[in-house]
């Protein structure tokens, strides 16, 4: 598999705007940008990444024009254009397009905008949109890099598709680790065949971006793994003694720490196993076992026996840990059915509007 | 089979999984949400993680939903069939200990440390307890309580069993009385489970259990194998019983593979 070398994005924008020119200088990234007059399919077939800016205003040639077919109004039309010319180049490799934009509530209505990136990329058939003024320059080289590896063509006989996407994920498959790694991975259905080979594997991104690393499955944000440790969210990140270790169990394939770390579930699973001596379900065992890793007493007292991690009305955790007696499951729109339950808070629910509506039907009661 | 040639009785670990997954899903409705979220997830995931470790001579491990954090059904008053309605509104609860083992390897590829055996062996205690609560001036009462076991070598009585012991404070059915063992069907945890429900809501479970889901019919599968196996032991058994059918039955060990056989 490839990913030696610096990955190349092609930023189109009908100004010169700052995210170009302050980047261009740096070394993780090859960039090229280019006014959409000027592109070209060697451009297209140069990048790895193409960032195109939603607003285009500033394109005279293409407002001298009568014929709205030719007129591709904004950055996501012209994404379209662009992407199928791509795919009918023959010599063509797997090549991302993401939209980056200062105005992401006009791209998104009338969804709010707020932690839906990844909902919006998906129903505008791109990877991912990006938003001016945050810092998105590592994510952007994320993703970019995440093409850069992936292979030429996806083949879809034999063993070569779980292979690459064992690959991807950076899963040695020579250990005895690997197996459950690859059984949590499987339950999430990942495109490895037809929708694969289509596109060129670019569907394996998708699923990352879109229905993996957004949601609780078979990898686990701060959170998700704070309440299986039964510790506050923030210990894992200041304690040095326990970062070091659970360091074993982060994710560190493709797209690793493109929205912030991730552990593998199952690595987790077995981490407290190991340090409980198999009483990974005693919470007084791993109590004990993350005190002991961490070098010091956690004190529970203010968690709740259970925890489960809850969301506001923009999707976000809460920093803080619910009780299930506290908190009320919500099915959110486009949920995957392989991840985790979602819950709210009772009281978020009864006073956002947006997040009762969400509430499943036997949960209702609660809310009295 | 005689005692001393008795080695435990194997169970499939990937049927295991399937039937402790089926079965969250089918009693959604019928279980707390600690009960669905954290008890049941929990539990699968130690035997995952024990399917996962690599063998180990004489490693035992105690799969088990403790006492103080047990399955618990949402509350019920149906436990009288038709549109009657008891007079307790009851929940149930279940905690169990099976102490589990992996088989020896024998061929070289099971000597491997990457091998995964598909088996595990519960040979020592293996124990369900279920027990039914009453809510009363927001205290629970306990109204009910029986085990389901499995025997081990050397273990008196029918092999699958039930018992009913209670706390020496009562003066029926007390800890030190060991006896009756009632000959029993149900065996495993979820089997337990599928009776409790079946138990406290007679018709809304036999209607949910009816219906023809997905994960109804991977519970079916699970059990029908199992319970078809254990019931064609037993009437060969009695079959070929040269005296009392039953107290050769009692006395009969199963063979090792009984519940895994096709």
């Amino acid at each position: 598999m490839k990913g030696n070398g610096l990955p190349k994005i092609l930023v189109i924008d009908d100004e010169d705007t700052e995210f170009a020119s302050k980047h261009r200088s740096k070394t993780a990234a090859r960039f090229r940008t280019l006014h959409p007059r000027d592109v070209d399919l060697k451009a297209l077939l140069w990048a790895n990444l193409v960032l195109v800016d939603f607003k285009l205003d500033s394109w005279s040639e293409r407002d001298k024009l009568d014929c709205i077919s030719l007129k591709p109004k904004d950055g996501l039309a012209l994404a379209a254009v662009l992407r199928r010319q791509l795919e009918t180049a023959p010599e063509a490799a797997p090549t991302a397009f993401a939209i980056y934009t200062g105005q992401i509530r006009d791209l998104a209505w009338p969804l709010p905008p707020e932690n839906r990136n990844h909902a919006l990329a998906r129903i505008n058939n791109l990877e991912w949109v990006f938003e001016k003024g945050k810092d998105i320059f590592d994510q952007v080289v994320s993703l970019a890099k995440a093409v850069e590896r992936l292979p030429q063509s996806w083949s879809i006989t034999g063993r070569y598709p779980r292979e690459r996407l064992a690959e991807l994920l950076n899963i040695n498959t020579k250990i005895e680790e690997a197996e459950p790694l690859l059984e949590d991975v499987e339950k999430c259905l990942p495109p490895i065949h037809e929708l694969s080979q289509w596109s060129h594997g670019l569907a394996i991104l998708r699923w990352l971006l879109h229905r993996i690393l957004p949601y609780p499955c078979f990898l686990w944000d701060s959170f998700q793994v704070s309440a299986r440790l039964r510790v506050q969210p923030e210990l894992l990140f200041t304690n040095k003694n326990l970062r070091q270790e659970l360091k074993r169990c982060e994710y560190n394939g493709v797209l690793s720490h493109f929205s912030g770390v991730r552990w593998w579930r199952s690595h987790v699973e077995r981490f407290l196993w190991k340090n409980t001596d198999g009483k990974s379900s005693d919470i007084n065992e791993v109590q004990k076992a993350v005190s002991r890793i961490a070098k010091r007493k956690i004190k529970t007292g203010a968690l709740p026996t259970h925890p489960v991690v809850c969301v506001d009305s923009d999707y976000q955790p809460l920093k803080k840990l619910f009780s299930a007696e506290d908190a009320v499951r919500i099915q959110p729109d486009d949920w995957p059915a392989y991840a985790d339950q979602a819950w709210t808070t009772i009281e978020l629910a009864k006073t956002e509007p947006s997040l009762r509506a969400l509430v499943v039907h036997e949960d209702l009661p609660k809310l009295k | 089979m005689p005692p001393n040639d008795y080695h435990g009785l194997c169970f499939s670990f990937t049927e295991m999984s399937n039937e402790v997954a089926s079965m969250v899903s089918l009693a959604e409705s019928f279980l707390e949400e600690n009960s669905l979220y954290n008890v049941l997830p929990l539990w699968k995931q130690m035997l995952v993680n024990f399917r996962d470790e690599p063998y180990s001579r004489d490693r035992r491990v105690f799969w088990q939903i403790p006492e103080s954090n047990p399955i618990r059904t949402k509350p019920s008053s149906e436990y009288e069939s038709g549109h009657r309605r008891g007079g307790h509104s009851v929940f149930g609860q279940i905690s169990c200990t099976w102490e589990i083992s992996k088989p020896i390897p024998k061929r070289k590829k099971e000597k491997k440390r990457s091998f995964r055996s598909p088996t595990f062996v519960v040979s020592g205690l293996a124990c369900t307890k279920v027990t039914i609560w009453a809510v009363e001036n927001a205290r629970p009462k306990e109204l009910a309580r029986w085990t389901l076991e499995i025997g081990d070598a050397i273990s008196p009585g029918c092999h699958f069993h039930t018992q009913i012991n209670l706390d020496n404070e009562h003066q029926i059915f007390p800890k030190s009385l060991p006896v009756p063992r009632l000959p029993a069907l149900l065996h495993t945890p979820m089997d337990a489970l599928d009776f409790l429900l079946g138990e406290l809501f007679q018709d809304s479970w036999f209607l949910h259990a009816s219906k023809t889901t997905d994960a109804g019919k991977t519970w079916a599968r699970c059990q029908t194998t199992r319970l078809t196996n254990l019931l064609k032991w037993q009437s060969e058994t009695i079959k070929n019983a040269s005296g009392s059918p039953w107290v050769t039955l009692k006395k009969q060990k199963p063979l090792f593979d009984l519940l895994v056989q096709n």
